[in-house]
């Protein structure tokens, strides 16, 4: 009755593009935030209103987005990769995503109507591609993947589709 | 109206084609007169234009009798179009239109219609898109068809349409005001003023046309805007016309495609062209090919349907009307074989004599009692609330500010608590409670609320659906009609459509009314639904039955019981309603702190009010929701405040998707999405063994191939991450 989880894992090294990723955007948040309360005591502004902003209160607001953004990226990228789950049959498209909520996505090679391999520059680095096929209402995100691979897959998906002449209706 | 428009004379760029335009397949008569040109677009030379609407009598004479004369060669043209496309209210109307309509689909191309001169074609690169692959394979463009345009009556109606609506604004702001607003009368005729060349650039820069199977329009003066349409991918056509329209005898088409997200909207054509546009594109080959079934009319077409395409793409919107035309020798040269048929569904009266559909017919009529019933329930409370404001600002004003006194001797007291400070008290509250006038005011001003609401409900339902029918005008199209002032005429296309959706309010379900839509398909995308997919307005729950069991044939399979969702899926929505009221209590409990034991008393009764509310809300809707798999539908309903019972066909399950909470983890329960290709169908908590059997019912092949055997897992479980064998890619 029930159904077995779809065979493929994400790559491992997937785990530095969603470490890596959040770490660039904790950095620069981080950065902004510094400056703005370092850069506050010579604001010509009354001090007395800005006591929020000024150390050692303006210190939280360094701190908590620096916490938030280790948690992102300690935590996040392991749960994704024990929980994203992809398969590519001859005539399906499997996977499975999502930690808090679940979701499991079936849908036919036949019905696909696109089939979307993107690459970031930390991808490239990596060798990592991100892949998507889109049904006529719906996106099936298959995760990162092996860029090669991706490309391989894409490529015998489109082959697919268009040997397919129904309109995919 | 004018409308008549002058043919020619108006547009200058309307010369007669020139003869170098694009006709290549004219035979040698091209030259002479546009119309000679059998076979492609040329031909329509300028005809006038059809009359107004109110009396489209087709001046026979009106149609030059050239200008269509079909030329040997037509015969090539392809289809007749079928009959069946006039709105049951034009029916009224001789037959001009439909004589007509045999003869817009063949010709490729001539827009006879009127605006439509043959007027130099302004941009002659029309916005072709690569054709599809899959399409029919239009021929090199054999001979582009002309370009219509707007009747120059779009730029008076256009300001008066305007002018309309600026009317209420300035007499409400006047009303309400109380006091001219000088503001108003500078404002007031500059928007008059930009509208009008609004209107002007609009008739002036819009131009439209069916080339092939594409539907194009470009327009704008200083941002140019082409939209270019599948016709193939069209869903529904309508035809709006609003009062003023009316008089002038032009209307409004909205055609909504599901390819490109945006509705195809013209504004201000004559209401014949509007008439033939929907004539072909209802009648079009691209779209007619996939219903292959009927026979009669479509039978000539298909016939020389594949013929005629190779050469000329397509049917031209052109040809509209005629109004005279009927009698042109198009017809008779053109369909050859249709003639007879193609005029027959026009006029609807008779219907049975030439369809051989037996499928054509009205399938539901407003009925006297539908208003009355309908008006319980509406948005009628807004404007009932604005007219009671206006009423009393009024009536207080003439009585000299007396109402307002009269009020304040009886409720002063109330008034003066207000402001004092121990607002919450509990004497506050016991005194406005023990108050018998204070009562007596409340119901008094609920029972006049709900009585003029209900007459403004009574009111904008007639409005809306004055003459409503919903008609099948042959087996592929259904057409619904209705408006008071303004009447709008859309068609379903029948061969787009999976399903039926009926929806209620548990207000309307006292009164034993429901209304429906169609769920249709597209080829890609689907829009958020714009409305033009509704059957029926709100209306008896058996005549909805009817209708849908009457397209969908479905009568027995509707019996099949629902499958209820279980008592986990109610504990899961007892959860949910029990988290809801904690948070409420949490900020009621905020907000009552350190406040008198008046607050407290308040908030209380509001939290335990709304706390039975929700719980009530949750096993009300626990016991609408059910599902059932029966031999060609899936049945779903869901809902409580807005109930809806879906019908469709199984066949447009595409693939599944499962989602699950946490707590629906936790309790075995998982939502299933049948995805199709719209915003699919949801059966929210239902057991995760039943949305793994639906699913495998619905899309076996797909399924099946990732079941796990029988032995490994049980029944309910979706195996956790890590729990079989993973590879790593």
């Amino acid at each position: 009755m029930g159904l077995r989880p779809p065979s493929h894992r994400v790559p491992i090294r997937a785990i530095w593009a969603w470490v890596i990723g959040p770490a660039a955007w904790m950095l620069v948040r981080t950065v902004i935030v510094l400056f703005v309360v370092a850069s506050a005591p010579y604001w010509d502004v009354p001090a007395e209103t800005m006591d929020w902003l000024h150390p050692p209160l303006g210190l939280l607001w360094v701190l908590v987005p620096l916490l938030i953004g280790l948690l992102e990226m300690v935590v996040r990228p392991w749960v994704k990769y024990r929980v994203y789950r992809w398969e590519v049959t001859e005539t399906a498209v499997y996977t499975r995503v999502g930690f808090i909520t679940s979701v499991t996505t079936l849908a036919p090679i036949t019905r696909l109507q696109d089939v979307e391999v993107a690459q970031g520059p930390l991808d490239r680095l990596l060798g990592l591609a991100f892949m998507r096929c889109t049904t006529a209402s719906d996106t099936i995100v298959v995760g990162r993947i092996d860029a090669t691979l991706a490309q391989q897959l894409s490529d015998r998906l489109l082959a697919t589709i268009g040997a397919d002449t129904s309109d995919a209706t | 109206m004018s409308d008549t428009t002058p043919p020619t004379g108006q547009h200058p760029d309307a010369a007669p084609t020139p003869p170098g335009t694009p006709t290549p397949p004219t035979p040698p008569n091209a030259p002479t007169p546009p119309d000679a040109s059998a076979p492609e677009i040329e031909q329509q030379p300028t005809w006038t234009p059809p009359l107004p609407p109110t009396d489209q009598t087709p001046p026979a004479g009106q149609v030059p009798p050239g200008g269509q004369t079909p030329p040997p060669g037509q015969t090539t043209s392809e289809q007749t179009p079928p009959p069946g496309h006039l709105t049951s209210g034009e029916s009224t109307e001789p037959g001009t239109q439909h004589d007509q309509g045999p003869t817009h689909g063949l010709q490729p191309g001539h827009g006879g219609e009127q605006p439509s001169q043959p007027t130099a074609v302004p941009y002659p690169g029309s916005p072709r898109y690569g054709t599809h692959p899959g399409q029919t394979p239009a021929p090199p463009p054999v001979a582009e068809p002309e370009w219509q345009r707007l009747s120059w009556l779009s730029i008076p109606v256009g300001v008066l349409d305007n002018l309309a609506s600026l009317l209420v604004i300035v007499v409400s702001v006047f009303v309400i005001g109380q006091t001219g607003n000088v503001w108003m009368l500078i404002v007031a005729p500059l928007a008059l003023v930009a509208q009008a060349a609004a209107s002007v650039v609009a008739y002036l820069h819009t131009r439209f046309r069916i080339s092939g199977d594409r539907l194009e329009k470009t327009e704008g003066f200083v941002s140019r805007k082409q939209t270019n349409s599948r016709v193939d991918r069209i869903r529904t056509v309508n035809i709006t016309r609003t009062f003023v329209q009316r008089l002038f005898g032009l209307a409004s088409l909205d055609v909504e495609t599901g390819s490109d997200g945006e509705q195809f909207k013209i504004v201000g054509v004559t209401h014949t062209t509007a008439l033939a546009l929907k004539t072909n594109l209802d009648t079009h080959p691209a779209r007619g090919t996939a219903t292959a079934a009927t026979p009669g009319a479509h039978a000539p077409n298909a016939g020389a349907g594949p013929a005629t395409e190779p050469g000329a793409p397509q049917p031209e919107p052109s040809d509209a009307h005629p109004s005279g035309h009927p009698a042109t020798p198009n017809l008779a040269g053109g369909a050859g074989p249709a003639p007879g048929h193609t005029d027959t569904r026009t006029h609807a009266s008779p219907a049975s004599a030439e369809t051989p559909d037996e499928t054509a017919g009205i399938l539901a009529r407003i009925q006297p009692n539908w208003p009355w019933r309908a008006g319980i329930a509406g948005q009628g409370l807004l404007p009932a609330v604005a007219l009671l404001g206006v009423l009393f600002g009024q009536l207080s004003a003439w009585l000299g500010g007396t109402l307002e006194t009269w009020l304040f001797n009886n409720f002063g007291e109330l008034w003066e608590l207000l402001p004092h400070g121990d607002v919450g008290s509990l004497e506050t509250v016991r005194h406005v409670a023990t108050q018998p006038f204070a009562w007596v005011m409340f119901f008094v001003s609920i029972v006049v609320f709900l009585a003029v609401s209900y007459v403004a409900n009574v009111i904008t339902y007639i409005v809306t659906n004055h003459n409503f029918e919903l008609r099948r005008i042959n087996s592929t199209t259904l057409q619904r009609s209705a408006g008071l002032f303004s009447i709008t005429t859309a068609s379903i296309d029948l061969d787009r459509m999976r399903g039926v959706q009926v929806t209620d309010t548990p207000i309307r379900r006292i009164a034993g009314l429901a209304s429906s839509r169609a769920l249709l398909t597209t080829g890609r995308v689907t829009l958020p639904s714009l409305n033009t997919n509704r059957l029926l307005p709100w209306s008896p729950l058996a005549t909805n039955w009817q209708v849908a069991d009457a397209l969908l044939h479905t009568e027995a399979e509707r019996r099949t019981p629902l499958q209820r969702h279980g008592p986990r899926a109610a504990r899961r929505l007892l959860i949910a309603s029990a988290r809801g009221s904690l948070v409420l209590t949490v900020i009621a409990v905020a907000f009552a702190w350190g406040k008198p034991a008046g607050w407290w008393v308040l908030t209380g009764v509001c939290v335990v009010f709304l706390t039975v509310l929700r719980t009530l809300h949750a096993i009300a809707l626990h016991r609408s929701r059910g599902n059932a798999l029966t031999a060609g539908h899936l049945l779903l309903r869901s809902g409580y405040l807005h109930q809806t019972t879906t019908v469709v066909q199984r066949r447009v399950a595409l693939g599944v998707r499962l989602r699950q909470g946490p707590f629906q983890r936790w309790l075995g329960l998982a939502d299933l999405h049948v995805m199709d290709t719209a915003q699919g169908h949801k059966a929210h908590d239902v057991t995760l063994g039943r949305a793994l059997s639906l699913a495998g019912e619905l899309t076996p092949e797909l399924v099946d191939q990732f079941r796990v055997r029988p032995a490994i897992n049980s029944a309910h479980h979706l195996p956790a991450p890590g729990e079989d064998s993973v590879n790593d890619v």
